[in-house]
């Protein structure tokens, strides 16, 4: 399963909070960024893979899928996290 | 361990993994609820016993994602876990079957801190629909600690009286955890690394509990010097020790997917993603939105007029006793405490009964379908900067009916800081018992008019009352985050757990706690505060008897009668002796006494005056009026309800605190008297300051 989606990597990186409604990507530089150990606890992690499910109507905070966890987070934490876009245009699992 | 008969087990968790429900199930309704000091935490401990007699006190403690705490109520786990000198026996650990990994993180944590330990896993009926399996047998020879399959929702609580059942099974294997030596998890290098390797020969028995005194340093100083002064002689960097608690996380998820691995399977394509699709619509820009607003409509429209049906009748019913106890009873002066004193405060109590079930009904409701996190969720952005939760929009809102029950409802916010925030600042909202006040002074001082043909000028003068409050209230808070200090720093990082359908036990459970919680919490301060005023407003220095005995036989003149009894009460007498004080604001010691008896409620304030003006205490708002509209004020020889008087009346009322259930119930939810007293000033304080500068600048 990782193994198949690194190969969908583009190579772009960029900000959680680039991402658009639907998107995938996986984060990474977790450790570099110094993000909060919560957010690591509850399972944000090199590798994992984090959707982009919405944004709160007056505008923040935002609302993932990270790894198997729906978590809502603030927009400076979604700036903070690096990650690498995945290629999910026609392949769903 | 084993001789002892008397178990203590804690009861941990992740938030939403349904630990509560299974806390309800094993034991029943025998729960207490106790506080931990200085802080708003419930401590709940409920007892059952096993088959062979043995004794099992069980504790309920807050939910958390691991033993590193973000909050005031995560601490309250490491504290018991680490700190506590009446030690706990035994954990079990509640997990949710859908996210068996990360709830293992704290799981680990538990093990390395030598705990024997039990790992529950929850919400097993799931596992079917999801394409979820799980290999027991292999998961507990890789723990090495018993592993517990359950749905706590579908389990019968009543199976052990009849021998069988998940929880009776449950029960049956808890003793087992005694019997393990759990596996270790915890990365020994995190102490070479940092050169404390020497931690390893110098000091105590377990490594990780010795790495937890030393990261938790900054937050227990004192605790961490009490268990292991040497730990506070070590260098502490700060930065490399986050760095090592990241790699810690990083080791410990490491260890749990090899684990899992082997022992859990999951058909992804069995995903459901109801909760995603349930959330397209619910957190939608425009039905989310409309959505929320007509919960809240609901829960206003509930607790404002639903409850009054049974408030009335409450109040109806001790009215009935009252009057037939005065009937049958001698009068005098324990007539008089028992029914104006005592039934009259058990009735003051009681009268908030229905609004608290109300409002607790729906609070539990919306927290178990898992739609609480996403009222924060819509609402963080208005109300984080003022330091509230997106949930203090609740207890806000609620406090437009009555400050009791918002007060109340402000449990259910997971952060201390804003809990309390939310606590102080909701008595500013406009409340039912204003509303006699406002109406009677704004038909006196605004004209029955309407602004540019359409706005009537007098319903103008309420809505602005009403915002008034709702400014203040957020510029308290706001002030308020300022001056709390938290030494957490707010992040924003909230789970969105997944929709459930509720289960009426639980919710039930949550109605009655919270009635038990303020009847006999509150209940008690109010009743005792009703005694005291009913005293005050019935008694008097010497005199105050010869009239009472004159008086008996001049019937024709009850009314003024009851005004000359209150005028010379000792209320009367403080009315009277406040009045210096109350002079600026353009008050008379009549208003004066009216203010003192609002405390029993605000809409007092009406019949008190209706009693001194003589005009009889039954409602006749229209004479009433008649009344305070030809007052003369004998000081300023003016009238006494002018335009600039009624605007101090009003804004006195919008922001002092005068209601002593409110105080009550602060202090029942604070659990010291500290914030009510501060509550009190501050607001009183405020109230006098605007009165003041409106009334010198409108005479």
């Amino acid at each position: 399963m990782l193994h198949l989606q690194f190969r969908n990597i583009l190579n772009k990186d960029m900000k959680l909070i680039k991402l658009k409604p639907g998107e995938k990507a996986i984060a990474f530089g977790c450790e570099k960024n110094d993000l909060p150990l919560k957010l690591m606890e509850m399972g944000c992690l090199d590798g994992t893979e984090i959707i982009f499910l919405k944004r709160a109507p007056l505008g923040s905070p935002y609302y993932y899928k990270i790894g198997d966890t729906r978590i809502a987070i603030d927009k400076e934490l979604a700036r903070k996290i690096d990650i690498k876009l995945l290629n999910d245009g026609q392949e769903k699992n | 361990m084993m001789d002892k008969k008397k178990i203590k087990i804690a009861l941990v968790g992740n938030p939403n993994t349904g630990k509560t429900s299974l806390f309800n199930k094993l034991t029943g309704l025998h729960k207490k609820v106790g506080n931990y000091p200085g802080i708003t935490v419930n401590r709940i401990s409920g007892q059952f016993n096993l088959e062979d007699g043995t004794e099992i006190e069980l504790i309920d403690l807050p939910g958390t994602y691991s033993l590193h705490p973000n909050s005031k109520d995560e601490e309250v786990v490491l504290k018991e876990l680490l700190f506590n000198d009446e030690k706990i026996d035994g954990v079990i650990v509640v997990a949710d079957v859908n996210n068996l990994k990360r709830n293992m993180i704290l799981l680990t944590e538990i093990m390395d801190l030598g705990y024997p330990v039990m790992l529950v896993i929850n919400m097993c009926d799931e596992m079917k629909k999801r394409g979820i399996s799980i290999d027991t047998n292999k998961l507990e020879n890789l723990l090495k600690i018993p592993v517990f399959l359950i749905s706590a929702k579908k389990a019968k609580a009543d199976g052990n009286k009849k021998g069988k059942g998940k929880i009776f099974e449950l029960k049956k294997r808890i003793l087992e955890i005694f019997h393990t030596k759990p596996k270790l998890f915890f990365p020994k290098y995190n102490l070479t690394s940092l050169n404390l390797g020497f931690l390893n020969q110098n000091l105590n028995q377990n490594l990780y509990k010795d790495w937890l005194l030393f990261t938790e340093q900054q937050n227990f100083k004192e605790k961490v010097a009490h268990q292991n002064p040497q730990i506070l002689e070590l260098p502490f960097d700060p930065k490399s020790v986050k760095r090592l608690l990241q790699k810690e996380v990083i080791k410990r998820y490491q260890d749990i997917n090899n684990i899992l691995s082997q022992t859990y399977t999951i058909d992804k394509s069995k995903a459901s993603g109801i909760t995603e699709r349930i959330d397209r619509i619910l957190l939608h820009r425009i039905w989310g939105l409309l959505i929320f607003a007509i919960i809240m409509f609901s829960v206003f429209q509930s607790i404002f007029s639903l409850a009054t049906i049974p408030m009335d009748w409450i109040d109806a019913q001790f009215a009935i006793l009252n009057s037939y106890l005065k009937s049958v009873l001698p009068p005098g002066q324990l007539t008089g405490l028992l029914t104006d004193g005592i039934i009259a405060g058990i009735s003051g109590v009681l009268i908030f009964v229905p609004q608290i079930a109300i409002l607790f009904l729906f609070i539990a409701l919306l927290e178990e379908m898992g739609y609480m996190s996403r009222i924060v969720f819509l609402m963080d952005k208005i109300m984080q900067p003022f330091g509230l939760s997106g949930k203090s929009v609740v207890p806000l809102l609620s406090g437009t009916a009555c400050a009791v029950p918002a007060i109340m409802g402000a449990r259910t916010i997971e952060n201390s800081k804003e809990r309390l925030i939310t606590i102080l600042t909701t008595p500013f909202m406009t409340c039912s018992a204003r509303l006699p006040v406002y109406t009677i002074i704004i038909a006196l001082i605004i004209p029955d008019t309407k602004i540019f043909g359409i706005i009537n000028a007098q319903g103008l003068a309420l809505f602005f009352l009403y915002f008034l409050g709702f400014a203040m209230a957020l510029v308290s808070a706001y002030i308020l985050s300022k001056v709390i200090k938290n030494k957490y720093k707010r992040y924003f990082i909230l789970e969105m757990p997944e929709y459930k359908l509720p289960i009426l036990k639980n919710i039930y459970i949550t109605v009655i706690d919270k009635l038990k919680a303020f009847v006999f919490g509150a209940g008690k301060i109010i009743v005792a505060f009703s005694i005291i005023l009913w005293f005050l407003a019935t008694h008097g220095p010497d005199d105050y008897g010869k009239y009472n005995l004159r008086s008996k036989h001049s019937i024709e003149n009850t009314q003024s009668t009851s005004a000359y009894k209150l005028e010379h009460s000792y209320l009367g007498i403080m009315g009277k002796n406040i009045e210096p004080a109350i002079r600026p604001l353009g008050y008379d010691w009549k208003i004066g006494i009216a203010l003192l008896t609002s405390f029993a409620a605000r809409e007092v304030f009406v019949s008190t005056l209706s009693t001194i003006y003589s005009v009889g205490d039954q409602g006749n708002d229209h004479l009433l009026k008649e009344k305070m509209a030809n007052e003369i004020n004998l000081f300023t020889g003016k009238k006494t309800f002018s335009f600039a008087v009624g605007i101090s009346l009003l804004l006195f009322y919008a922001f002092a605190m005068q209601c002593f259930s409110t105080l009550a119930t602060i202090k029942n939810e604070t659990k010291t008297w500290k914030w009510p007293i501060i509550v009190f000033f501050y607001m009183t304080g405020i109230a006098y300051i605007t009165a003041f500068f409106a009334y010198q600048i409108l005479k």
